[in-house]
C-alpha cells in the first residue's frame, strides 16, 4: 500500500510556470488577463493556495457530509 | 436629547405618544445627512420624498391609534438590498446600470410595517468583498469618530451612518464579518443572526452559502426591536428557514444571569494587538467570567471560509469578469480572478471542515450557552493603510481584518458585536456568540453589558 501523504498545493517554484497557470486557468473559463491585473492576481492565488494548504491537510472522513445547505 | 441621538425605542416610543411626530424624525434626520454626509460619504443614494411619504403615513396610523415598535424611527440599507425606484449597485459601477427596482427588499418592507421610515441607501466595499470601507466607485466611507479611519466593511456606510447620528437603525450584510467589523470600528452593536435566520430575498448576493443580513445600532434594545421585526419565513428565500418569529425584546432584560459563559481562547488569543484582548478581557470581567474554552480547527474553518468565498464569489461574477473586468474595482476584481482558478476539489474540502467545524461548536455549547472573542485583531486601520503587523507578522490589511469573525459566520452562529472603548482613542468590539437559533442569548448578553456602562455607543459632533 502506498503510505505516501499527498502533496499539498503549492505555487510553481518557478515564476514562469505561475504565468502559465493564470494563462492557461483565464483561459479556461474565458477571462482576458491584462497585464496589469497580473501581479494582483498572483497575491490573491498565493492567499488560496496558503488556505488550501490548511484545509487540505485536514483530514476528513470519505462519508463527511459538506456544509451548503440545500432542502429539498 | 436631540433627536439623532435618541435610541430607536426612545424615538418609536415618543412617536406613539405623540410627543414627537415621524415627520419631525425623518426632517431631523435628513438634515443631518444633508448637512455632515460630506464628511462620512454613508450614503449613495437619499431619499427624501420618499421618506417624507412614508413618514405622513406613519404619522396617520399613530392618529388612529395604532402602536408600532419602530414608529417614525429612520433607517438606511446596504445599498445591495433592493430598494424601489433605483438600482441596487452593490458597491459596483457595472451594477448602476441595472433597471431601477420594482420592489423594495423583504427585509425593508417588513420594517415599515412596524413604522421604520427607510431614508436612504449606504455605501459598502463593491459586492460586499472588502473589509475596509474603500470603494473606489463611490469613494471611501470615513468613520465618523476619526475620518481618517476606516469604516470596516464591507457594511461601511451602514457603520458610518448610525454612528454618525443620522439614523437609529441600518441594515448590513455579513458574509464573513462585515456587519462585525463596522461595528467594532465604528463603535456600535451589530447582530448577525444564524445563518438562514432572516431572508435575504431581493438583495444582491455575494457567497450564497455564507450571506446574512442583520442590523447595526447604537443599543442592543434597537437591535432586538428591529431584529424581532424582520423575522419569519419566506418563501422567496430557499435558505430562509421555516421559522415563527421568535421574539428577543421579552427576553433582553433578564441580562447574563444564568448563562453559562466563556471566553475563547486559542485561535482567539493569538494574532491580535493588545487592544483586542483588552477589549475582550474588560467584557469578560464584567460578565464576571471565569472560564476559557477553545473552539478547535478555528484557524482551518477560517482557511474554508476563504476558499469558499473566493471560489463562489468568482463564479457568481464569472460573466462580468468576462465581458468587463476594467469596470470592477482593481481590489475586487484580482481577488475574484483567482478564485475563479481554485480547484473544486479545494471548495468542496472546505464544505465538508463546514459540517466537521459545526459540530465541534455543537460540543462546547454543551457545556456554554455564550462565548466571547474580539470582533476584530485591531482598531480601524487608517484610510489606505494596506499592511499591518500582527504578533510581529507584517500582513495585508484587507484579508485579515475578518480573521476573528470568519470562523464564527463559517457555520452560522448568532453573534452581536458589542462596542469597547478602551481609552480616549478609537472604539473595539467583542464578539457575543451564541448557539444556532438563540440571538436571544446574545442580545440578553449584550443588554447587560450596555445596561452596566461597559459597553456603549458613543455619540460624534460635527
Amino acid at each position: 500500500m502506498d503510505t505516501r501523504k499527498p502533496a499539498l498545493p503549492s505555487l510553481p517554484a518557478d515564476p514562469a510556470a505561475l504565468e502559465a497557470f493564470i494563462d492557461a486557468g483565464a483561459a479556461l473559463s474565458g477571462l482576458t488577463v491584462d497585464p496589469a491585473y497580473r501581479a494582483g492576481i498572483k497575491i490573491h492565488i498565493n492567499a488560496v493556495t496558503n488556505a488550501a494548504k490548511a484545509v487540505l491537510a485536514f483530514e476528513t472522513k470519505d462519508d463527511a457530509e459538506p456544509g451548503p445547505v440545500f432542502r429539498p | 436629547m436631540n433627536i439623532e441621538w435618541k435610541t430607536a425605542a426612545a424615538l418609536a416610543e415618543a412617536v406613539n405618544k405623540k410627543q414627537l411626530s415621524a415627520a419631525e424624525a425623518v426632517s431631523s434626520a435628513i438634515k443631518r445627512i444633508t448637512a455632515f454626509d460630506s464628511r462620512t460619504n454613508a450614503f449613495t443614494d437619499v431619499l427624501a420624498a420618499r421618506a417624507h411619504e412614508t413618514a405622513a403615513k406613519v404619522d396617520k396610523r399613530v392618529a388612529r391609534s395604532e402602536r408600532m415598535p419602530l414608529a417614525g424611527v429612520p433607517f438606511s440599507v446596504k445599498n445591495l438590498f433592493d430598494v424601489k425606484g433605483i438600482p441596487t449597485r452593490a458597491g459596483s459601477k457595472i451594477n448602476r446600470e441595472r433597471k431601477p427596482e420594482t420592489h423594495d427588499s423583504v427585509l425593508i418592507e417588513r420594517l415599515e410595517e412596524q413604522g421604520a421610515v427607510l431614508v436612504g441607501a449606504l455605501n459598502m466595499g463593491e459586492y460586499a468583498y472588502d473589509f475596509t470601507g474603500e470603494n473606489v466607485h463611490d469613494g471611501n466611507a470615513c468613520n465618523p469618530h476619526n475620518a481618517e479611519h476606516m469604516t470596516g466593511g464591507s457594511s461601511s456606510g451602514s457603520g458610518a451612518a448610525v454612528a454618525a447620528g443620522y439614523v437609529q437603525l441600518a441594515l448590513g450584510s455579513d458574509t464573513n464579518g462585515s456587519i462585525r467589523v463596522p461595528s467594532s470600528f465604528c463603535g456600535l452593536f451589530g447582530l448577525k443572526p444564524t445563518y438562514g435566520r432572516l431572508t435575504r430575498a431581493r438583495s444582491f448576493p455575494f457567497v450564497a452559502s455564507l450571506d446574512h443580513l442583520g442590523p447595526l445600532s447604537r443599543s442592543a434594545l434597537d437591535l432586538a426591536l428591529s431584529y424581532d421585526a424582520m423575522q419569519g419565513p419566506d418563501h422567496e428565500d430557499p435558505v430562509c428557514a421555516q421559522r415563527e418569529v421568535e421574539a428577543t425584546v421579552p427576553e433582553i432584560a433578564k441580562g447574563a444571569k444564568g448563562l453559562r459563559i466563556a471566553k475563547l481562547e486559542g485561535y482567539f488569543a493569538k494574532m491580535g494587538e493588545p487592544e483586542a484582548y483588552a477589549a475582550t478581557e474588560l467584557v469578560a470581567k464584567a460578565l464576571k467570567v471565569s472560564e476559557t474554552a477553545e473552539l478547535e480547527d478555528a484557524g482551518v474553518a477560517r482557511a474554508s471560509a476563504y476558499l469558499i468565498t473566493a471560489s463562489e464569489g468568482a463564479a457568481l461574477h464569472l460573466n462580468r469578469l468576462r465581458e468587463r473586468a476594467g469596470d470592477f474595482d482593481p481590489d475586487v476584481r484580482d481577488r475574484l480572478i483567482a478564485g475563479a482558478m481554485i480547484p473544486a476539489a479545494w471548495t468542496i474540502q472546505a464544505q465538508k471542515i463546514r459540517r466537521y467545524f459545526q459540530a465541534q461548536a455543537k460540543k462546547l455549547f454543551e457545556r456554554f450557552d455564550v462565548l466571547i472573542a474580539p470582533a476584530t485583531p485591531t482598531r480601524a486601520p487608517k484610510i489606505g493603510q494596506k499592511t499591518f503587523k500582527l504578533d510581529g507578522q507584517e500582513l495585508l490589511v484587507r484579508p485579515n481584518i475578518g480573521i476573528y469573525t470568519q470562523p464564527i459566520s463559517f457555520i452560522g452562529l448568532p453573534v452581536v458585536a458589542v462596542p469597547v472603548w478602551l481609552d480616549n482613542g478609537l472604539p473595539i468590539g467583542v464578539q457575543v456568540v451564541a448557539p444556532a437559533w438563540r440571538e436571544d442569548l446574545a442580545l440578553r448578553v449584550a443588554y447587560q453589558l450596555e445596561q452596566e456602562g461597559v459597553c456603549k455607543s458613543k455619540p460624534v459632533s460635527f
